[in-house]
């Protein structure tokens, strides 16, 4: 299940809010749980048991783990739980990775292609770092196996993300209430993240779509769709957390951002910082600070990044392409750091901007890229080799029927959006409520319009 | 305390979305719908196969895609923003300019032109070779050839068309493209306009070595208006056409044989033009194989006329000159039967195929 379907929007969301404010404080982890465990169900029943049985195993590792004082015992039962923990994830991702480049070193194996359960790379992370601040003791396990289950199988950021702290829900679990400010902001968010998502996003995956289909290709083409891809990516991902936020908040939880406008960065450590934050502060909590951080020496400092952004690229996919798309955002971040004054104020902020979006740009051309020959096609289409013309009258009909799309995703990409929906806002007191109603209710009706007439529109980042 | 109209407004969305989500659940299912000319799905069975197999929750999306409320209004809805406030050109797999919708033909797909060339040449290999009867080809460009300048893609056919003459060499080829523009198709449905039709049948006609038709046929219209195949799927409100049919005196007195059932048509089923598809006015639509026998015919000459859809309005006014022509659809009946039903010694033969079908042709057998 999607939340941007029929099922989600009409059957399954209004049930779980009803039920969910009538529940008793007693009942409402019980209802959170049963719903999270029916639509993760809904979209890969074969693998709920194994996430059963990751949270059963990782709860009791936490119980245990807490009570045990001595240094030594406590390490190595923290790093069997996190073994457990990692093990359905390294094997269901990473596995068939491993054998296909042993077979080039001559050891022979069947290829595995294993499908990778939804969510797992975000509820794994989500159990690591639960099981690691046990550990460290920033935090206290679970009162019950319901609430560990609850935080980990929550449905509004189970299979996308954000990548939420226990300690961050650790109150509200125990103890919530969803107030009307709650319930409209709640909504509105989650209707502006369903209209990026259906409204934009989608339709700049048809666009991409269309482009590796077309038997027209041009040097325009590529660039375009090299910009649609980087549009599409951000504002399907962003569409997600925005609707996570969104859900969280109408059933009373707050959620950290997961995006800060990323394409108005002036830099790739500022990219950074503003791209899927949860998982940035995931490595530098528990992988970049434990390894020393940049308080090391230079030698060991540049070896933590690499070892962070070697596993960046890898928990987005398990290929070479993924790995040189994390050392290629490595490269652009030692280079800002070894010329910082380049980046902070030789380089006017418009030509720093621009520089981020290519850069970005092409480091998702290659993130799109099934494979290294792949990317290194596109990136040949980028620049005009093998006698590509500039355009062709396939671009140009493509650029026709989505010059407005991509204007309006261009917008979305800013904050202009978001300010213009809060100056609208049912909330502003000096404005009446119903005037902030119609973007929200236009964003209900279109979305509706676009899903019932039916089409599948899964997550980009569904498969990580 | 807040006014009663901000209280009211702020439980506008929800009241909507309730509304919404009880009429899903509790109105009346249709079967069919009959914009789209299809079944809509029907509600799933719940099963351990079905959930371990993840069916079941895509199946229950397309059901409540197909019955939720309004849904024709919210297609309608959908297809308005997309052309109007998007201004895309293209919506719901049609293009939609100078007031008309038409397929994207596009890309170019030469396996199946070469699939179709290859089913030509066995059809001449098995039943056609030696057989003293002209044999004559010619290709129905489909409307997005002139919509080109509205933006359409469209093939090329100057390049497509040499290459395969070339390859039906034991044919000669009539170039329809000429002749037509957009006025002579419907704007709402793939198809040609019977009435404007006269310039083309002329053409084959003379190619076939007969001379032009002198009927002086009476159009009779349809007394439904005619919302043709691409209304339903494109879901964007344009006005209906009035379709319309050509009769006289000596086509009515036609008669109209369905080989494969033995049985009588009529060269227009009135019936159909209150059917889901009006066009099938035309010959009962969709047949393999059926003959149109002219009694006042002052020739014995006869015409086979391998086709798709777009024979059928066309077939009746090729009849002034020929005593019988069969019409053969081979998406229907495998060429390996033909011999079984169709006298193929020294009749005419004409291939007419309209672009839509080469671009796809693996239904020809």
């Amino acid at each position: 299940m999607v939340f941007s379907s029929i099922t989600f929007l009409y059957l399954f969301l209004p049930l779980t809010l009803l039920l969910h404010a009538v529940a008793g404080s007693r009942w409402q982890n019980a209802v959170l749980l049963l719903f999270s465990l029916v639509f993760y169900g809904a979209g890969e029943f074969r693998h709920l048991p194994l996430m059963i049985l990751t949270i059963l195993l990782s709860y009791g590792f936490s119980r245990v783990l807490a009570g045990v004082r001595l240094p030594k015992r406590r390490r190595g039962l923290f790093l069997l739980a996190l073994g457990a923990a990692l093990v359905p994830l390294l094997f269901y991702k990473y596995a068939g990775f491993l054998l296909q480049n042993l077979a080039f070193f001559g050891v022979s194996g069947a290829p595995l292609a294993l499908p990778l359960p939804l969510g797992i790379s975000f509820y794994t992370f989500q159990i690591v770092g639960y099981l690691t601040d046990v550990y460290r003791g920033t935090v206290r396990p679970a009162r019950t196996l319901w609430d560990f289950a609850a935080y980990v199988t929550f449905f509004p950021q189970l299979i996308a993300g954000p990548i939420i702290r226990y300690q961050d829900i650790e109150d509200a679990l125990k103890k919530r209430r969803a107030g009307q400010e709650d319930l409209r902001e709640g909504l509105s968010r989650f209707l502006f993240g369903l209209g990026k998502k259906v409204l934009l996003a989608n339709l700049l995956g048809d666009f991409v779509a269309q482009f590796h289909a077309t038997g027209g290709p041009s040097v325009l083409y590529a660039w375009l769709y090299a910009l649609a891809f980087t549009l599409q990516i951000y504002l399907d991902f962003s569409a997600y957390s925005d609707m996570a936020l969104g859900l969280g908040r109408m059933l009373g939880f707050r959620f950290p951002e997961n995006f800060n406008y990323p394409y108005m960065a002036t830099s790739i450590t500022d990219f950074w910082r503003r791209w899927h934050i949860s998982l940035g502060r995931f490595f530098r909590d528990y992988v970049y600070l434990p390894l020393g951080g940049n308080r090391v020496a230079k030698p060991r400092w540049i070896r933590n990044l690499a070892v962070v952004w070697l596993l960046t690229g890898l928990w987005h996919g398990a290929s070479w392409s993924f790995v040189l798309w994390g050392l290629y955002f490595l490269m652009l971040l030692l280079l800002e750091k070894l010329v910082p004054r380049l980046f902070q104020e030789i380089l006017p902020k418009p030509l720093r901007r621009l520089y981020v979006l290519l850069a970005v740009l092409l480091g998702f051309v290659l993130f799109d890229a099934g494979s290294l020959p792949e990317a290194g096609r596109h990136f040949a289409m980028l620049f005009g080799y093998s006698s590509l013309p500039l355009t062709s009258p396939e671009t140009l009909y493509a650029l026709q029927n989505f010059h407005r799309v991509f204007l309006l995703a261009l917008f979305a990409a800013t904050p202009y959006p978001r300010r213009l929906l809060a100056a609208l806002s049912p909330l502003k007191k000096s404005r009446p409520a119903h005037e902030g109603l119609v973007p929200l209710l236009l964003l209900l009706v279109l979305v509706t319009a676009e899903l019932v007439d039916g089409s599948f529109n899964p997550f980009l980042y569904f498969r990580f | 305390m807040k006014p009663l109209k901000s209280r009211f407004a702020l439980c506008l969305i929800p009241i909507l979305w309730m509304t919404l989500s009880l009429g899903l659940l509790t109105l009346p299912k249709d079967s069919h719908s009959l914009s789209e000319r299809r079944p809509l799905a029907l509600f799933p069975t719940l099963s351990l196969k079905s959930l371990t197999e993840e069916r079941y929750f895509s199946a229950l999306e397309t059901y409540l895609q197909d019955h939720f409320p309004l849904r024709e209004t919210f297609r309608e809805g959908k297809a308005l923003f997309r052309r109007h406030v998007l201004r895309q050109g293209e919506v719901n797999g049609l293009f939609h300019g100078a007031g008309h919708m038409a397929a994207v033909v596009h890309p170019y797909n030469d396996a199946a032109w070469r699939h179709a060339m290859a089913h030509f040449q066995t059809l001449h290999g098995h039943y056609l070779e030696g057989s003293a009867g002209r044999i004559h080809f010619a290709v129905i460009p489909d409307k997005s050839h002139y919509l080109q300048d509205q933006g359409a893609l469209s093939l090329n056919l100057d390049e497509i068309l040499p290459g395969f003459q070339a390859g039906l060499p034991f044919a000669a080829f009539t170039d329809l493209h000429p002749l037509l523009t957009l006025e002579h198709y419907y704007t709402t449905d793939p198809h040609w306009r019977q009435e404007t039709l006269r310039p083309v049948a002329d053409a084959l006609l003379a190619a076939l070595g007969k001379p032009p038709t002198t009927l002086s046929y009476h159009p009779s219209l349809s007394p439904h208006p005619f919302l043709g195949a691409y209304a339903g799927q494109s879901a964007l409100p344009l006005p209906p056409d009035t379709l319309t049919y050509l009769t006289h005196p000596l086509l009515e007195e036609v008669e109209v044989r369905h080989l494969h059932t033995e049985s009588p048509g009529t060269l227009y089923d009135l019936e159909k033009l209150s059917g889901r598809d009006p066009y099938e006015v035309f010959l009962s639509g969709a047949l393999p194989l059926l003959t149109l026998e002219n009694p006042n015919a002052n020739t014995k000459d006869k015409l086979l006329l391998f086709r798709d859809s777009f024979g059928s309005a066309l077939a009746p006014l090729l009849l002034e000159h020929y005593a019988a022509i069969t019409l053969i659809d081979t998406r229907y009946i495998h060429s390996a039967l033909l011999g079984d039903w169709v006298d193929f010694h020294g009749q005419d033969v004409l291939l007419l195929y309209s672009t839509l079908l080469l671009n796809q042709s693996a239904s020809l057998r």
